[in-house]
């Protein structure tokens, strides 16, 4: 064994190697969040208390905050991945052979920022598609036009999200289109089983892990998101980053216990959320890839 | 007349690149058609053809009276069986075999009652509830048979269904597999490459090469009585020379010495390459410049001598070439 030369195992070695790199990046997220958790469970003064918390949940403002976060976060999530599994399938289908199906991702290179500030460019009511339509005779004014951007709902960011968002479930989503074994559509054809058959018993159980997965990136990801709601959002309620963002920057320094605690539960909600879906998947996931043949 | 599947001058061209060529048969109800040939002559396109998985490229396929052409797998009765199980992964056992009745809309009681029939058929009922990934192969072999015969299809495709397993198995699954179907009374075609396999699971044989039918007969006549060297070749058991057919329990290998008179006898230079023991006598792989057959002989011979493959020329079988004949009848 060549192990015994050195005073380490291979695997030892490569942790010893890494040790610098790992020991940087845990000090520093490490540190981050604990100052984070600590902050919010202290006062601005530094003693130690649930007080931050407390007012959290007696905040009505706070509740409204939460809800929008999650249903910006959890429509668009579920919007980008429906529409990205359509995508995704006809790319597979129609441009099997062909590299310029990279030109979907192009709005991945696209700053959220710049994304956001199109949307509103082009939806707003004094925006480029309200102009077209007053121009073209469909409205009278352009007060018509539809109230997208601003307003309560959240379907500004919702349409932001959803189309750069979609992009990224495609290339999670092709890679796996690759990898499915589609003799297997011709056996759910043989035993009597239409198109449809093949997608619900072929090709879903091989995409549901990774679709659960990036549903999961995605919805941690909008819901701390700041940049958009900024841009697009309305004064109240607001998206809970911007709540936050408030709170820190809230004059007398009172409120950045709050800015913190608005932060970290729902990051804890998502951290639950993940470790129950991903916990749901394994089994399947090893199933599919002990079971399929060679 | 009870033909239940006829193809008539079927052919199949991959972009220009003929793969079938000219195809005609026809298989009885009940019947066990084999169809044996070289690796790469086209035995699963023809399959793929017949269970709708490829579009022909010319011909007919007739199935009880009616033409099946243009029907889409799934509205065939007919179920192909491929080489590996390809069980669903994420299904159970019984959810498997009853994949193809939950497709037609069979009412869920009736449905696990038939596919555990069908599992206690292939012996497997314990496993009911196991996952693929916790069967054997020949375990996820017999589940996927189970899971073809419970629909019961007009016609059940083969395609080398054993060719994954070890010898042994293969053997004893054979058997099992034709008693089923008899039982089942299921109408079969079954594809090989193994002689022995297509011979044993056949009531009617086919011989296949480079994309067409070069002889179709009952696999005792096929064997015995090749119709062209190719034939012979591929299941011919015994000696295929270019002047005929010789049997293999007419042909002695003998050392090149002792060469006997041209005119009763024909040979075949050779060489031993191993020694080996069959029906409890001594044998003896010999390579010509032709092939190899196993010989027996009534000397003693070593690995690395030079012999000669001979029998008496009155055995030798002149190929019938039935193909003009065949052209006559179609
Ligand atoms: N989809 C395809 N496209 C082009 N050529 C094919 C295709 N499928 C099979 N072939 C060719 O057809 C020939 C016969 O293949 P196959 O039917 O699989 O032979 P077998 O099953 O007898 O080994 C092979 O030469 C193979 O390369
Ligand atoms: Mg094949």
């Amino acid at each position: 064994m060549n192990g015994q030369n050195g005073f380490l195992n291979n695997k030892k070695r490569v942790v010893f190697n890494l040790l610098p790199a790992l020991a940087a990046t845990l000090l520093l997220v490490g540190y981050g969040m604990w100052s984070a958790i600590a902050q919010s469970f202290q006062s601005v003064d530094g003693e130690w208390t649930m007080a931050s918390y407390l007012e959290l949940f007696n905040s009505l403002a706070f509740f409204h905050s939460l809800k929008l976060t999650f249903r910006v976060a959890i429509l668009s999530t579920l919007l980008a991945l429906v529409i990205g599994l359509v995508m995704t399938r006809m790319l597979y289908q129609f441009f099997r052979d062909s590299s310029s199906k990279v030109l979907v991702w192009i709005p991945i290179l696209i700053p959220h920022f710049v994304a956001g500030y199109l949307v509103y460019l082009f939806f707003s009511q004094s925006g480029l598609f309200s102009s077209l339509f007053y121009q073209l005779g469909v409205l009278d004014h352009r007060a018509e036009f539809p109230v997208l951007v601003q307003e309560k709902f959240g379907i500004g960011m919702i349409l932001t999200y959803v189309w750069k968002e979609v992009p990224f479930v495609i290339l999670m989503l092709l890679p796996v289109y690759y990898e499915i074994d589609h003799r297997y559509s011709e056996v759910v054809r043989t035993l009597g089983g239409n198109k449809w058959d093949v997608f619900r018993s072929v090709e879903l159980p091989w995409l549901l892990p990774v679709m659960v997965e990036t549903g999961l990136i995605l919805i941690a990801f909008i819901a701390s998101a700041f940049e958009i709601p900024y841009l697009l959002g309305v004064t109240r309620p607001e998206m809970l980053s911007v709540r936050a963002y408030e709170w820190f920057y809230d004059g007398d320094w009172s409120k950045r216990p709050l800015a913190f605690s608005a932060m970290i539960l729902p990051g804890v909600m998502a951290l639950l959320l993940a470790i129950f879906c991903i916990g749901a998947v394994q089994k399947h996931r090893l199933r599919m890839i002990k079971g399929r043949n060679r | 007349m009870n033909q239940l599947l006829q193809c008539k001058n079927m052919s199949k061209h991959f972009s220009k690149v003929p793969i079938l060529q000219n195809i005609s048969f026809h298989v009885r109800s009940g019947e066990h058609f084999t169809i044996v040939g070289p690796s790469g002559c086209g035995k699963t396109t023809l399959l793929r053809c017949l269970a709708g998985l490829e579009d022909i490229s010319g011909g007919e396929i007739w199935l009880k009276q009616k033409s099946i052409v243009t029907l889409k797998p799934e509205e065939r009765s007919v179920v192909l069986m491929f080489q590996d199980s390809l069980l669903f992964p994420h299904l159970t056992v019984i959810e498997n075999v009853t994949y193809g009745l939950k497709r037609r809309k069979m009412k869920k009681k009736e449905r696990v009652s038939e596919a555990e029939q069908m599992l206690m058929k292939v012996k497997l009922l314990h496993l009911r509830n196991a996952y693929p990934h916790e069967l054997s192969g020949g375990q996820k072999q017999r589940v996927s048979l189970a899971r073809a015969l419970v629909l019961k299809p007009d016609l059940l495709l083969l395609d080398e269904p054993f060719s994954s397993l070890d010898a042994s198995l293969r053997e004893s699954l054979r058997g099992e597999v034709k008693e089923l179907l008899r039982e089942e009374n299921i109408t079969a075609l079954f594809i090989t490459h193994d002689r022995d396999e297509a011979i044993e699971m056949g009531d009617r044989l086919a011989v296949m090469n480079k994309g067409t039918f070069i002889q179709i007969g009952e696999p005792f006549d096929v064997v015995t009585n090749p119709s062209s060297i190719e034939s012979a070749r591929i299941i011919g058991e015994g000696l295929a020379l270019e002047a005929g057919f010789i049997p293999l329990n007419k042909v002695i290998a003998i050392p090149a010495e002792q060469k006997p008179s041209e005119k009763d006898y024909v040979f075949v230079q050779g060489k031993v390459k191993a020694v080996t023991v069959k029906n409890n006598l001594p044998c003896y792989r010999v390579t010509f410049d032709q092939g190899s057959i196993l010989a027996v002989s009534d000397r003693n011979l070593v690995v690395g001598q030079n012999v000669l493959l001979s029998a008496k020329r009155e055995d030798m079988k002149k190929y019938k070439n039935q193909e003009e004949q065949w052209r006559r009848v179609q």
